[in-house]
């Protein structure tokens, strides 16, 4: 990116970053100075400034401040379950030379440099606590309750995984948001898929070949499940769930056509064969059942809870590896295949309704009370002609009226970058953006055919909700804008040039005391 | 009966607390097992000793099956050897909660001791035994002599002997071990103290056998019957010849000890005398039984002993109170031969049979008539039993025996099961897809359960309608058996973290639960 600084003097108020400009008019930036990835909170808007190594918040008014790290960068950005606050995994760098000569980066010598990473607990804008974590912690699990987060490495999401000497790949840090010393503990290797028991009293942990119980008031391990009898052995947790009553956990492994019960009263293992690997479950508290589906059996099984017995397996036209769950039913769709089907399961009368979609499905969300289910459609090399062939070739949008059991694919004129859902009074809308579109889409999913159009300011990236019901829409805007919409009255409110904010501030080394080693 | 009708002594119990035969269920003893007829030496490594046929032109009865891994109940439990996972299973009654303890490698047998306190294993694979507590599975490992693949328990739960038994050897058996081995020992524990005791007793052991209240133990091999008094401080074999001819000894190949302990009684494959060895002054004497003996049974009530003469065609019935006494001799019919008995729980009647002879025909005797009929079957047996009550005969038929089947039957090289009624002897032939490994029946009688080599079924026989029902496992089942006061069947089955399935055959209700093994790894 090349920024003409005179174009900034506009965006730059009550900023000075002459001093730092560089001797020429021209400076180059190669890297997006704002990460689109904006995280939204009851205070605002959270968005990473990863070139001035910067967290800001941008208020649905438009305005926008920066948030005090005390030098620390912010690498990823997670709201609290209630949204009231955000958590920050920061790192900042040191120098182990009290050279008092060394005030950047540069200055020390790689060899003393060390990078320090703290997570930091960010609300109205200010941070409260900041707790020391492991740098190559990079995910967080939240207690329903949100008293305690748990921190650990996913390493999926682990492009910016930082091994600064030994690294305990085994360990958990639990954090007691509500005051106390975050403890870690050791889980088993490659911990991840983290749940918790619904009376918020222990986290259920898997790792490799194991299982773990942590007390979340002690966080003390109360039982260690093995899920190998050899130690040569190995297998990896894939998918878990809590039944409704929290006493058993089902654990799917990779590869694996056993589902692991876990009873966490009276520690005990049983296994629950299954005739494949399991693509996806969801437990439905309402029936007490755990719906099943794989990617490769036509079927999809529903296990009782009551007797942990498979019932009659409900055979499918295709595949399905994705299921959504609303009241009553349960959605059935294939993410990755060509299949075009996708399905309705009544839980109670099991009663199975097939609906087609017009293109393969891309990704499928339920609106808030579960009526419809929206779904991105991706384009396919198509068979047919003419205007089947069109369809086939461009994205598209489905709706699915679960109540009704209709279903309808929209063509679209480019690809999804966001899709949001919004309900208000009796309706159901659809808020779809679409690449290089200056529009926000507005569709009735009582009638999807007809959407409102509503002019945005810049081609939009992605859109968000914000807890009091406001949308937050990203664009394509090199100094940062961000678009809020009310839903109920359509009006939009801009956010700009945010990611000017500590543009031209060099990097200097944090919490360094004069002639002291940091 | 060329003899007056049977002395009875009453009050007498029977003393054969280790026999296998499903017939001969005593409380503790629930799984099946069935009687192939007589023992013999096929399938050890060495010459029977007793001729190839005992003289009367027929091969030695066949028994092909020790069932070694049968589950030992208590009360409460149920203890089931693992011998892949080097575990022992414990099921607590009714609530099927299931624990696994570690024991040696390879438990190969489990017995649990009359006061149901103890559970012990035999460990094929680290040549010892393990002692458990039955209620808190704590283990304690004890050594014995290598190379043994068998252990017989004493009906008072004080001791157990290991030794090798030829005629139960597999090819792990019968693999050469390194180093010297011997054919001669036997391994005595004393369950109370975990000592142990071995000795030596004569080559090639055949059976070993308890008094009834523990006190001595008898090992009868090839050509010695050792008696060992257990309640010395170190017991030691008093070893008797019961051979006269010590360079080719008729072959030993059971032994019955009366009910009183005064006397054991051994048969001899190819002789044509019973020993009789008093076990109080350790005399041996001889009593006549007919031409080549080749099976000696007790009647239920312990009180007599029947031993099937083949070669002469009759069967010598003992009064095991006196067995010098006169026997009664019973006849059988001249066309027919047999060489196994069978008696029924009542003793009212005896199945009798032949393992060797490949005819298709088995005969009732009707002990108080003396009355032998002749009943044909689809095929020859190979192995029978009988319901607890009496009412009905299981016999097995083999794939491989069909000498006089006709190739166009539909059990012409299939293995079969045959339900017969011993009320009016009408039988209800199955094809069965794979042979027939477990037995085991419910104890009021009605139903029985079996499994069949490399299937994923569990069969139920009703033995009033003669009619089975096939329940599908979710894998193959290695050994089953009846929960103890109750009509629930659990089967064991192959999964390398264990897999056991309990069907209430009243309700059909299958619950199976997987990875136990998984539970002593639990912290």
């Amino acid at each position: 990116m090349r920024i003409h600084n005179t174009l900034l003097l506009l965006a730059l108020t009550g900023c000075d970053p002459w001093n730092n400009w560089p001797p020429s008019d021209w400076g180059d930036i190669d890297a997006p100075l704002w990460d689109a990835g904006v995280v939204n909170a009851t205070d605002g808007t959270y968005v990473r400034l990863p070139h001035a190594r910067r967290l800001v918040r941008v208020n649905p008014d438009g305005s926008f401040q920066g948030v005090d790290l005390d030098g620390a960068t912010p690498h990823r950005v997670l709201p609290t379950p209630d949204e009231e606050q955000v958590l920050v995994f920061a790192r900042w760098l040191s120098c182990d030379d009290p050279d008092r000569d060394i005030e950047t980066p540069s200055d020390c010598d790689d060899d003393d440099l060390v990078t320090n990473a703290e997570l930091v607990r960010v609300q109205d804008g200010v941070s409260q606590d900041v707790y020391d974590v492991p740098a190559h912690m990079n995910a967080l699990a939240w207690s329903p309750d949100g008293r305690v987060a748990v921190a650990y490495l996913d390493y999926e999401a682990g492009s910016d995984i930082e091994i600064d000497g030994v690294v305990d790949l085994t360990e958990v840090l639990f954090i007691p948001l509500g005051g106390g010393t975050p403890q870690a503990v050791s889980i088993g290797f490659s911990p991840r898929n983290i749940l918790f028991t619904p009376d918020d009293g222990r986290a259920v942990i898997m790792s490799r070949s194991e299982v773990v119980v942590v007390s979340l008031d002690t966080f003390e391990v109360i039982v260690t499940y093995p899920l190998v009898l050899d130690a040569d052995q190995e297998v990896n947790p894939n998918d878990a769930v809590l039944t409704p009553d929290g006493r058993y956990a089902l654990v799917s492994v990779e590869g694996s056509s056993e589902l692991y019960k876990l009873d966490l009263q009276s520690p005990t293992i049983d296994i629950e064969d299954l005739d494949a690997p399991p693509s996806d479950m969801i437990v439905s508290a309402d029936d007490d059942a755990v719906v099943i589906v794989y990617d490769s059996l036509q079927r999809v099984d529903v296990l009782d809870l009551s007797s942990f017995e498979l019932k009659e397996p409900i055979a499918l036209d295709d595949p399905m590896n994705g299921v959504l769950l609303s009241e009553g039913q349960a959605f059935l769709y294939n993410r990755t295949s060509s299949s075009h089907d996708v399905y309705t399961l009544d839980l109670d009368t099991s009663e199975l309704v097939e609906h087609r979609v017009e293109n393969p499905v891309s990704e499928m969300r339920l609106s808030p009370a579960g009526r419809y289910a929206v779904g991105t459609l991706r384009p396919e090399i198509g068979s047919g002609s003419g205007l089947e062939q069109y369809q086939d070739a461009n994205w598209g949008l489905s709706v699915v009226d679960i109540v009704e059991q209709e279903a309808i694919s929209l063509v679209l004129e480019s690809e999804p970058v966001g899709l949001a859902l919004v309900e208000q009074g009796e309706a159901t809308y659809a808020l779809v953006l679409l690449e290089g579109r200056e529009t926000l889409l507005q569709l009735d999913l009582s009638a999807p055919s007809q959407p409102i159009e509503l002019k945005l300011e810049a081609p939009p990236t992605g859109i968000g909700a914000l807890p009091d019901g406001r949308f937050s829409i990203t664009h394509e805007a090199p100094l940062g804008l961000i678009t809020f919409l009310d839903p109920a009255t359509n009006e939009t409110t801009p956010a700009a040039g945010f990611a000017t904010l500590g543009l031209m501030a060099e990097e200097t080394l944090p919490r360094r005391d004069d002639g002291e080693e940091n | 009966m060329k003899n007056p009708p049977f002395r009875m002594m009453a009050g007498l119990i029977p003393l054969l607390a280790a026999c296998n035969e499903s017939d001969l269920v005593d409380d503790k003893s629930v799984s099946g097992d069935w009687d192939t007829g007589s023992a013999s030496s096929e399938g050890a490594d060495w010459d029977d000793g007793g001729g190839g046929d005992g003289g009367d032109g027929w091969a030695p009865e066949q028994e092909d099956d020790f069932l070694s891994l049968r589950p030992a109940p208590t009360d409460a439990y149920v203890f089931v050897a693992n011998p892949a996972r080097d575990t022992v299973t414990r099921i607590s009654v009714p609530s099927l909660a299931v624990i696994t303890a570690g024991v040696g490698n390879e438990p190969h047998v489990v017995a649990t001791t009359d006061d149901y306190e103890k559970a012990v294993t035999f460990n094929r694979g680290s040549d010892d035994v393990t002692i458990i507590d039955a209620d808190t599975l704590e283990v304690r490992d004890i050594e014995v002599r290598e190379n043994f693949n068998a252990m017989e328990m004493s009906p008072d739960g004080a001791w157990v002997a290991c030794w090798y038994n030829a005629d139960a050897a597999d090819e792990i058996d019968r693999a050469a071990a390194g180093g010297a081995q011997s054919f001669n020992e036997v391994s005595f524990v004393r369950l109370s103290d975990g000592a142990h005791f071995p000795m030596v007793v004569g080559f090639n052991p055949r059976e070993i056998r308890y008094t009834a209240d523990g006190s001595l133990g008898v090992v009868v091999s090839d050509a010695y019957l050792a008696v060992i008094d257990l309640t010395a401080e170190v017991p030691a074999p008093e070893r008797l010849q019961i051979a006269e001819d010590l360079i080719d000894p008729p072959t030993a190949e059971e032994v019955l000890i009366t009910p009183n302990g005064d006397f054991a009684l051994i048969r001899q494959f190819g002789a044509d005398e019973l020993v009789v060895v008093d076990l109080l002054s350790l005399e041996v004497s001889r009593v006549e039984t007919g031409t080549n003996p080749t099976d000696l049974d007790a009647t239920p009530d312990g009180r007599q002993a029947v031993a099937v003469a083949r070669g002469s065609g009759e069967l010598w019935v003992y009064d095991l109170s006196d067995p010098f006494a006169l026997p009664d001799i019973v006849p059988v019919p001249a066309t027919e031969v047999f060489g196994s008995v069978l008696m029924s729980p009542d003793g009212g009647k005896g199945l009798l049979f032949s393992t060797a002879t490949g005819v298709s025909r088995y005969g009732s005797w009707d002990v108080a008539t003396g009355e032998i009929d002749i009943h044909s079957l689809v095929k020859p047996v190979d192995r029978m039993g009988v319901s607890p009550t009496g009412n009905t005969a299981l016999i097995f038929h083999d794939a491989d025996a069909n000498d006089d089947v006709d190739s166009d039957s539909p059990f012409y090289r299939n293995h079969a099961l045959t339900l017969v009624d011993l009320e009016d002897f009408f039988a209800n032939p199955l094809r069965l897809p794979a042979e027939p490994t477990i037995y085991d029946t419910t104890a009021d009688g009605d139903l029985g359960f079996f499994i069949m080599e490399g299937q994923p079924y569990l069969e139920v026989v009703d033995f009033n309608t003669l009619l089975y029902t096939e329940v599908v496992l979710k894998s193959v089942p290695v050994h089953i058996g009846v929960l103890p006061d109750t009509r629930t069947v659990f089967a064991s089955q192959e999964h390398e973290l264990g897999r056991l399935s309990f069907l209430d055959p009243d309700s059909g209700e299958l619950q199976t639960i997987t990875g136990f093994e998984l539970n002593s790894g639990i912290e």
